[in-house]
């Protein structure tokens, strides 16, 4: 192979650009899957932001186009825990853009509980939604995604690759539970497979695991949690949602086109030590 | 019997550092399984005595080699005094790390550390292991089989917790855990990986064993520092190291190669 001039190539604002893409991403009304959707949008992508409540995805959606010029985003409703559901979200958003190029998986449910108070039914609903409707979202997307060279980029979690400390969370209602490290693992794994099995139709699939990113409410509810956790990562500080922004948008983008079957984690170095 | 997987008996077994504190657990792990075993230290008396000590416990045969890693005509010397004893080598515990000449030294910050002490550390954590994998490594090639374990450290596989550091002594003195020593780790790690693809089709595994922070020396402010940064609560004793080693070492472990067993009470699970 010969390779251009450097003098030739493609910019790197060229690169991440997302003219002419659009993106489907599920739980994108959500903490991070909010800034991804932003973040996508920034980069010229049309974005259609899914979950359950598609009122609150139509409600961010509207954010976007005011925020950015020239934007152009909707809100869908999937519920991912209905698998004729995702069939069809995902069918309606391959009508309203002509066929989408990239996903974004970023639904989850971890109900708080320890390894005695969880249930059975816990483990299947945190289970059925972190995990296997990020299954079932891929296996209906990917005619689409196929068709155009796409991209897929799942949402894992520091805790897919690492065991929480049970001394940080002050009791069951705080905890992380099994279940949601086992779907993330999940997640990582499911990552790995995609990328070789899709690799033959031209289809990127790649990860991000967010390291403590805790809701605004938990951080009220109990600033000594936070303060552990800030304590327990070397940058000693809790991340900021719109920290995952720069990561999505090399994922999605031509920036990262020989990237496939990555893990990247974004945890302030929580898992370095 | 599943614990005949574990025998080692009629075998041979060369631990370098072999009189340090956990080379000397090694040993005598791999004597009572069975082996014969060369002890390889640059401490002279101290593998004579182990030696000795060894042999009379378990009824095995030991033999002491006092030998600088940092030399290769020593390690060729010292490769072939074990040969000339006991006709071949069956395992090879590549598990010497060096001790600094020059402790300011070697605790010095990273942002003064010295080339000469980088150098003199990398010598003997990472270019003995290589001076004696080779060494040992050929005479396996030609006997067509063996098991190489080879000891590296959590520093090989995460950054140090700097704060476990803050208020800690070893014998008396303030101690960190130095860049060269991750670095030299992690090479260990790598070299395992190497060697595991490049001798597997001469039937030679290459493991790494990956120790936890082990009692020894180390204050109270230390051992409640570390202890508090891992999941089981404490740090480790070095007798909790053999049993891993003997499965490396032995025909329990016959389908693993290019491995790291982690010894750390939990420090990397979380």
């Amino acid at each position: 192979m010969s390779y251009a001039e450097p003098s030739q190539s493609p910019s790197v604002l060229e690169l991440l650009s997302l003219k002419d893409r659009t993106a489907l991403i599920v739980g994108g009304a959500g903490l991070l899957g909010s800034e991804i959707a932003f973040a996508l949008a920034e980069q010229g992508a049309t974005v259609l932001l899914a979950g359950r409540d598609a009122g609150r995805c139509n409600h961010r959606a509207d954010e976007i186009m005011q925020k950015i010029k020239g934007s152009r985003a909707r809100g869908l409703s999937i519920d991912i825990t209905d698998r004729a559901a995702i069939k069809a979200g995902v069918a309606e958003a391959a009508r309203l853009t002509d066929g989408f190029h990239i996903l974004v998986n970023c639904g989850w449910s971890g109900r708080k509980n320890t390894f005695e108070s969880i249930s059975d039914e816990d483990w299947d609903r945190d289970i059925e939604v972190s995990l296997n409707g990020v299954f079932r979202t891929v296996k209906a997307a990917t005619p689409i995604l196929a068709a155009r060279r796409g991209v897929i980029l799942n949402i894992a979690s520091m805790y897919g690759h690492v065991a929480p400390d049970p001394g940080l969370y002050d009791s069951s209602k705080f905890a992380n539970p099994p279940s949601y490290g086992a779907a993330k693992a999940g997640v990582i794994q499911l990552t790995r497979y995609l990328a070789t099995f899709l690799a033959p139709q031209g289809i990127r699939v790649n990860c991000i695991s967010p390291g403590p990113f805790p809701f605004e409410t938990t951080q009220k509810e109990n600033p000594d949690f936070i303060l552990r956790l800030a304590a327990k990562n070397p940058l000693k500080r809790i991340g900021r949602p719109h920290e995952l922004k720069g990561v999505a948008a090399l994922l999605c983008s031509d920036a990262s086109s020989y990237m496939t079957g990555q893990n990247i984690a974004v945890d302030g170095g929580w898992t370095v030590w | 019997m599943a614990e005949d997987r574990f025998q080692l008996r009629g075998k041979v077994a060369l631990v370098t550092g072999g009189a340090g504190i956990l080379g000397r657990r090694f040993c005598r792990g791999l004597a009572e399984h069975g082996a014969d075993v060369a002890i390889v230290d640059i401490d002279a008396d101290g593998a004579k005595r182990l030696a000795e000590e060894i042999a009379r416990d378990t009824g095995r045969h030991t033999l002491p080699v006092a030998c600088d890693l940092r030399d290769p005509d020593a390690v060729r010397r010292m490769t072939e005094t074990v040969l000339a004893r006991f006709g071949r080598i069956d395992v090879l515990h590549n598990n010497a790390a060096g001790k600094s000449s020059d402790l300011d030294a070697f605790f010095a910050s990273f942002e003064d550390y010295s080339l000469t002490q980088w150098r003199e550390i990398m010598a003997i954590d990472l270019d003995a292991m290589f001076l004696v994998a080779q060494s040992v490594g050929k005479h396996m090639v030609e006997r067509g089989g063996g098991s190489v374990i080879q000891t590296a450290s959590i520093y090989g596989v995460v950054g140090a917790d700097q704060r476990i550091y803050a208020g800690s002594e070893y014998n008396g003195r303030p101690i960190n855990t130095p860049a060269v020593y991750a670095a030299a780790k992690a090479g260990v790690i790598g070299l395992t990986r190497h060697l595991a693809a490049y001798w597997a089709p001469h039937g030679i595994r290459v493991n790494a064993l990956t120790p936890g922070g082990v009692e020894s020396g180390q204050n109270d402010t230390f051992k409640r520092n570390y202890a508090n940064r891992v999941p089981l609560g404490r740090m480790a004793a070095p007798d909790e190291m053999v049993g891993a080693l003997v499965y490396l070492a032995s025909d329990a472990s016959s389908y693993m190669t290019g491995q790291n067993i982690v010894v750390d009470g939990g420090l990397t699970a979380w």
